[in-house]
């Protein structure tokens, strides 16, 4: 079963705009996706409809085998917690909660306690190379470093879907191979990946790429990379 | 839930300023409202009480010779619900007097000047303490073996006097003097303790409705209602004052902490946004803030109250433990009721607007 797919996805954030229009896609387990275009064309629009935060205007996002159109609230907040990681593009840390509270913030919502958590979180702080007290705020350390804690953030349930907007955007070569390394490692362990990017380093780490080109996304412009 | 809780507590800790804000402001509305209020109104009280008396209480009927009217036919006075204790007297010629009240048994007190006044068994047979009532009647003025009466009392004074009897003599529930049957005695004047002040004008009302068999113009009532008026007048305008200042105080605390705590959500609005897109649901978040009023009303209430009371205690003044925990109830919904705003604030944001950078 595909984990996510988009069939004539119709998006704006206005009745008369139009973002994104009739756009498909399948994305299936273990695979790494590029999304790139130009700034502006509809690519962070498309990483929230396809995180079920935005809701299409036609056309139908599935997760798992379910339609998430017509899911409540709760059911698709639920599925935000289960099935996705989300990596923001300005990693969107807690400024008054610790590196480590912020790692450990999605638990929470799972239902589940931190403690639980608190080795695998260690793990991935290693694993993204950060390696600052987790006890400081994200304040006190690099924007590059609050963006490896973002990953880590986003990778603590290994969700069957990871969603990135621009997650090396801060970093330098060296650590961005290092993210993705550890997205590809995930990805191997068999979760989806899709990736926002400028970068054509990240576009080359990755199984294909999506670019997306005009005003309004067609969905005639899937590529595969490799 | 105990993860959220969990997650609510931390989160807690680590806004420490703003947790403190709200904590204190609680704790500061209820120590001011307990010291200063409650004070004042415990104040009032023991005015109103202090204006308090048996005098005040009191309602004397007076009956004219001529007319005839027996125990039976005044049984009906005594069951009016806010008659505290009723005396009953005989007039001279019948040497009898009976008292009777629904929550302090008024032993025999007195008769009218040159009463013989008999001590003996009461009518149903119950036996009396001899000694006490002996020892009663001697308080009353009785002399003699027998017990005559040599002084004519006044009614407002024999009140007074059985109101001292009463707590002296506890022990004559069951003494009674009489020389036959209710329905043969006379009845002379009726002196009752209203069981309140406040209850003279209505009860003196009444008395007279539940004597308007007889010619009312040989009924002579009695009473001083004034006291009684005017400590249902301070005891109304108390209250209204209360609950004015209760709902000022409340709802003025509300807005506070509602506005402040809707600032609060405002400046967090991107981490609400966060939390919304990583799987916090509408309810979760709402919850979890309502959970922080809940926690943080609790503790300022505590504080608030430990601070206050001690002061209080220090201070000598009395608050009544109901006062105080009614208004600490009333301040936690208000507190709770306050989180209620950002709440609603916060589990209304959008992930997608709150996160994506244009």
């Amino acid at each position: 079963m595909m984990p996510l797919v988009a069939r004539d996805v119709t998006f704006g954030y206005r009745p008369r705009q139009t973002v994104i229009d009739g756009w498909s896609d399948n994305f299936q387990s273990g695979e790494t996706v590029a999304i790139t275009g130009p700034s502006g064309c509809g690519k962070s629009s498309l990483l929230f409809l396809l995180g079920t935060m935005l809701r299409p205007r036609s056309g139908s996002i599935v997760v798992d085998g379910h339609e998430v159109g017509n899911m409540s609230d709760s059911q698709r907040s639920r599925l935000r917690s289960r099935v996705f990681g989300f990596v923001f593009q300005d990693a969107s840390l807690d400024p008054h909660r610790s590196v480590l509270d912020n790692i450990l913030l999605p638990a929470a919502y799972r239902g589940e306690r931190r403690a639980q958590w608190l080795d695998r979180a260690h793990t991935l702080v290693a694993a993204v190379g950060v390696e600052v007290p987790l006890e400081r705020r994200p304040g006190e350390i690099s924007g590059g470093q609050a963006q490896r804690i973002a990953l880590a953030r986003a990778l603590l349930h290994e969700p069957r879907v990871i969603l990135a907007d621009e997650p090396t955007g801060n970093l330098d070569s060296e650590t961005s191979t290092k993210v993705m390394d550890v997205l590809a490692r995930a990805a191997h362990a068999g979760a989806t990946v899709v990736i926002v990017t400028h970068d054509p380093e990240v576009v080359r780490a990755c199984d294909r790429k999506t670019e997306l080109t005009g005003s309004a996304v067609t969905g005639r412009d899937v590529q595969t990379v490799s | 839930m105990i993860a959220l809780l969990e997650e609510v507590l931390r989160d807690a800790r680590a806004r420490r300023g703003a947790t403190a804000l709200a904590i204190a402001t609680t704790a500061v509305a209820y120590a001011a409202t307990l010291l200063i209020f409650g004070s004042s109104v415990a104040a009032g009280f023991a005015a109103l009480d202090a204006l308090e008396s048996v005098d005040s209480r009191t309602i004397v009927v007076r009956f004219d010779s001529s007319l005839d009217v027996s125990l039976d036919d005044v049984r009906a006075v005594q069951a009016l619900e806010p008659v505290s204790a009723m005396v009953v007297l005989g007039p001279a010629r019948d040497a009898w007097s009976t008292a009777v009240g629904p929550r302090r048994p008024v032993a025999l007190r007195t008769c009218l000047a040159g009463t013989e006044a008999v001590c003996e068994a009461a009518p149903d047979g119950v036996a009396i303490d001899a000694a006490a009532s002996r020892g009663a009647l001697d308080s009353m003025g009785f002399t003699g073996s027998r017990g005559v009466l040599e002084d004519s009392t006044h009614a407002v004074y024999v009140v007074d006097e059985a109101r001292t009897s009463l707590l002296t003599y506890g022990t004559l529930d069951n003494t009674a003097i009489a020389t036959g049957p209710a329905s043969d005695q006379d009845v002379a004047l009726i002196v009752i303790e209203a069981a309140s002040s406040q209850h003279v004008r209505v009860l003196t009302s009444a008395i007279a409705d539940s004597l308007s068999g007889f010619d009312g113009s040989k009924i002579s009532i009695e009473s001083s209602p004034e006291i009684g008026d005017l400590r249902s007048r301070i005891a109304g305008s108390s209250f209204e004052s209360a609950r004015f200042v209760t709902l000022a105080i409340m709802v003025g605390g509300a807005a506070v902490l509602a506005l402040s705590e809707l600032a609060v959500a405002r400046s967090r609005r991107r981490t609400m946004g966060l939390r919304r897109a990583i799987g916090a649901s509408r309810r979760q978040l709402a919850l979890g803030i309502l959970l922080q009023g809940i926690l943080t009303g609790a503790v300022g209430i505590t504080i608030g109250g430990g601070v206050s009371l001690w002061i209080l205690a220090i201070t000598g003044v009395a608050v009544s433990l109901t006062f105080a925990a009614a208004v600490a109830v009333i301040l936690q919904t208000v507190v709770v009721a306050a989180s209620a705003v950002p709440a609603a604030y916060a589990s209304r944001r959008d992930p997608a607007r709150e996160l994506r950078i244009p």
